[in-house]
């Protein structure tokens, strides 16, 4: 009887498992040599270890695939309860099968790589034996891992999903996995050549037990026919149903995933903090007298926390600012990068800011930009906000400018409108804009568009616009932003800042304003 | 069970006693009973959920029964076991085979489970059903499956067939030649055939007798003939009664003759035969419609 069903498993599938037999050495064989040639170092074995993480899982996902899911999304099995026939034989024929199978293509592939090696590789026979039976233990334990997830049948790749997700998270979360049996076998896989790893072994053929056990108990539950409904297709409403709970699901471990980031250190910074502003300017020589920095961290601090309170950021949300002073850069050059460090992030900025050209509020208004790029994850730089983020730092920038400064600033203006022309469709497509006026340029324009707006609706709906537009918090480095911004766009924060006038409105005015403008001139 | 007729011969090869099954609080089959002698093929009739393929998946120990008891070739079990069923051929309702087996794979896998497996008959059965032997059973039609699925279920040489709605998607066509075979099979082998179906046709062209399952009980087992002879149309005036002896079927909603109430009624021969009771014989859809109890029924 046990002979008929392996028979059967071998003519319905030997040529998968001829194949896999003929794949899985070679595919682990050429990521043990991948390794290698990356730098990975220990050798051919050690190589293979990774292998036996990467290319195992997925051949022996295939065989699994192929002796259960196969046999019950065909429905066969229907076929075989009506024959004398014990349904446990027929699990016990397949997971036997599986795991015999399993066991000969890792072992093989440890063969394999070791005949393969051209004599690089010391192998006694005691390291050998290590390396067979580890090899032998992990593939079963997949063996026996797939398995179950085959009795799952349209459930399984779901699951299977589901649990890779959690490992990923746990090992981002500081857990260390690779600890634990069964992966602990791999940790030293290939390069532990005396010590038996006795605990993993037999922690992992445990689990292997405890996996097949499982898998009987799921195949003979009420005499099988929740493994034959597990195996049935998917049907449209559960496809939608499966998709939103596991988008739900990413949702949720997406808040959990970030990795712990590294934490952050100027040497030699004169630190200074007014009014929760906390700022570290970084001499470009560390050995002299620091009396400007500090007057000048003072002067930055308290005008960057004016603009704070303008903008109603709250202290906690509010990154510390590192500026490193860079001489090279022309006058009121500010070169912004955000950084993660253990607190969060921080914004560090390359400026110039000891040179007498230097105006405060050009240097505030750039940091404060930074700021709200770090704040945002640079979401203040999505198309629909970009302008008034934009606009908004120029016109801190030129608010207090003298009438020679702004002349400056409306010649400019005046000569990218007649060089480019500036129409309604421009405010939609800002990026596009951007590339055609250039980096540098744009934020003339923008400024053009939060003076109209000032002008149009006054500074306090400007204030109500920048609140709840760029300045507002956007969550951590995950996707309860995008669920923020799901639920709060931009569009409706700027009707309610202006009283009901809509972008498009607003922009006919713009564009109207800037025409006139020029033709005035 | 009603109208019950009480056969107990020394042949009885399928006993059935007060087999219960319950999948959580639906019965699907409720304290069931019934024969099946040697040599007759026994047709097992009910509408869809009646109950029939409970009953047959619990005779070939493919689930287990809530309660009551089997006994099968005098050997009484409350489930089935591995040795009884190898003495059962049994075709299921939907053939499902693996596809890429011909049917003389089929054959060698089959029989390597039967110690009586008779490759020479299985070997003729193909050639008089004209199945291919080694064409793939993918590139075969429904009609052929079953056949196919006959010839399996006949090779082991079995003491009973246990067929399952075998005709279920077949055309006329091949329905007709599917019944023909087994009938043909039954008579020329004394084969015991019990078979299941919902379609009286099929009944009345090829079984001995007849078990009626409604809702999971038995309505109704015996002979065609006394079947008919037994279940009658009674229509009375309506301040007129039916004598105690004769069991009311069923209250009809409108009646033949108008001003009459109508009755489908059941009593022995001997009853109707000394009866001034008015009354007209029935056809076996009306007799079957009348035992399955729909509301709106009329005759």
């Amino acid at each position: 009887m046990t002979g008929m069903l392996f028979k059967k498993e071998c003519r319905q599938h030997g040529i998968w498992f001829i194949l896999l037999a003929v794949t899985t050495p070679l595919l682990l064989r050429f990521v043990s040599a991948a390794v290698n040639a990356s730098g990975g170092g220990g050798g051919v074995m050690a190589g293979l270890g990774t292998g036996f993480r990467v290319v195992l899982p997925i051949m022996i996902w295939i065989l699994a695939f192929l002796l259960i899911a196969v046999e019950f999304r065909q429905k066969t099995q229907l076929f075989l309860e009506g024959l004398p026939l014990p349904r446990w034989r027929m699990i016990a024929v397949k997971c036997g099968l599986g795991i015999v199978l399993s066991i000969i293509y890792a072992a093989g592939s440890v063969l394999f790589c070791w005949i393969t090696s051209g004599g690089t590789e010391a192998v006694t026979m005691q390291f050998l034996q290590i390396m067979l039976a580890t090899a032998a233990a992990w593939s079963a334990f997949l063996c026996s891992f797939f398995i179950v997830a085959g009795f799952l049948g349209r459930y399984r790749l779901a699951v299977c999903f589901v649990i890779f997700i959690v490992m990923i998270s746990l090992a981002n979360r500081g857990v260390p996995m690779g600890e634990f049996p069964p992966f602990a076998l791999l940790e030293r896989f290939g390069l532990e050549r005396e010590i038996w790893p006795k605990t993993d072994l037999v922690w992992t053929w445990a689990i292997t037990a405890g996996l097949l056990g499982l898998s009987f108990t799921m195949g003979l539950t009420k005499e099988g026919s929740v493994a034959a409904m597990m195996g049935e297709k998917m049907s449209y409403r559960e496809k939608i149903t499966i998709g939103g709970a596991l988008f739900l699901f990413m949702t949720f471990m997406g808040n959990f995933t970030s990795p712990a980031p590294e934490p952050f250190e100027l040497p030699g910074a004169v630190a200074e903090e007014i009014d929760g502003v906390q700022l570290f300017l970084s001499p470009e020589n560390v050995a002299r007298a620091v009396d400007q920095d500090v007057a000048f961290a003072s002067k930055l601090a308290a005008k960057v926390g004016g603009i704070r309170d303008w903008l109603a950021i709250s202290d906690t949300h509010f990154p510390p600012i590192y500026i490193v002073e860079r001489t090279d850069l022309e006058d009121g050059e500010v070169i912004g990068e955000d950084v993660d460090v253990e607190a969060g992030r921080v914004v560090l900025a390359f400026a110039n800011y000891l040179d007498d050209s230097v105006s405060l509020d050009s240097v505030a208004s750039k940091i404060m930009l930074e700021v709200l790029h770090v704040r945002s994850i640079d979401r203040i730089k999505k198309e629909d906000r970009w302008w008034i983020a934009m606009g908004l730092q120029q016109w801190l920038e030129f608010k207090n400018a003298s009438s020679e400064e702004l002349a400056e600033q409306e010649k400019r203006v005046g000569e990218i409108v007649s060089e480019h022309g500036f129409s309604p469709e421009n405010v939609t497509d800002w990026k596009a804009f951007e590339e055609l006026v250039g980096e540098d340029e744009v934020p003339a324009i923008a400024w053009t568009g939060v003076l109209k707006f000032v002008d149009e609706y006054g500074e306090e709906a400007l204030q109500n616009l920048a609140q709840n537009t760029v300045a507002r918090y956007a969550a951590g480095k995950d996707n309860r932003a995008s669920i923020y911004d799901f639920f709060h766009p931009i569009s409706k924060a700027f009707r309610k800042a202006t009283g009901g006038d809509t972008v498009a409105d607003f922009s006919e005015k713009w564009a109207a304003n800037i025409e006139g403008s020029a033709q005035t001139k | 069970m009603d109208g019950e007729i009480t056969e107990s011969t020394p042949e009885t090869v399928l006993r059935v006693e007060g087999l219960q099954r319950s999948f959580g609080k639906f019965m699907a089959v409720d304290g069931l009973d019934l024969s099946v002698n040697q040599g007759e093929i026994y047709g097992f009739l009910g509408v869809n959920g009646a109950g029939k393929t409970t009953t047959i998946r619990m005779l070939m120990g493919i689930i287990a029964p809530s309660g009551g008891s089997i006994e099968l070739l005098g050997e009484k079990t409350r489930r089935t076991s591995l040795m009884q069923k190898r003495k059962i051929g049994y075709v299921s309702q939907e053939q499902v085979f693996y596809p890429w087996m011909t049917a003389t794979m089929l054959g060698k896998f089959v029989g390597g489970l039967y110690p009586t497996w008779d490759a020479d008959e299985f070997n003729r059965l193909l050639n008089v059903l004209e199945v291919p032997a080694h064409r793939k059973v993918s590139g075969l039609s429904g009609g052929m499956k079953v056949k196919l699925a006959l010839a399996l279920a006949v090779a082991p040489r079995p003491s009973i067939l246990i067929l399952d709605e075998p005709t279920a998607g077949l055309d006329p066509v091949a329905r007709r030649e599917f019944l023909d075979i087994i009938t043909y099979q039954a008579r020329e082998y004394g084969r015991t055939t019990f078979f299941s179906t919902h379609l009286l046709d099929e009944v009345e062209r090829a079984a001995d007798r007849v078990g009626i399952i409604h809702k999971g009980k038995m309505r109704f087992e015996g002979e065609l003939t006394v079947l008919q002879d037994r279940v009658r149309l009674v229509e009375i005036d309506p301040d007129g009664a039916v004598p105690e002896e004769f069991q009311i079927w069923r209250l009809l909603d409108e009646p033949k003759t108008p001003g009459k109430v109508a009755f489908v009624v059941e009593a022995d021969s001997e009853a109707w035969r000394v009866s001034d009771l008015p009354n007209e014989p029935l056809s076996l859809e009306d007799i079957f419609i009348a035992c399955v109890g729909m509301a709106t029924t009329r005759i």
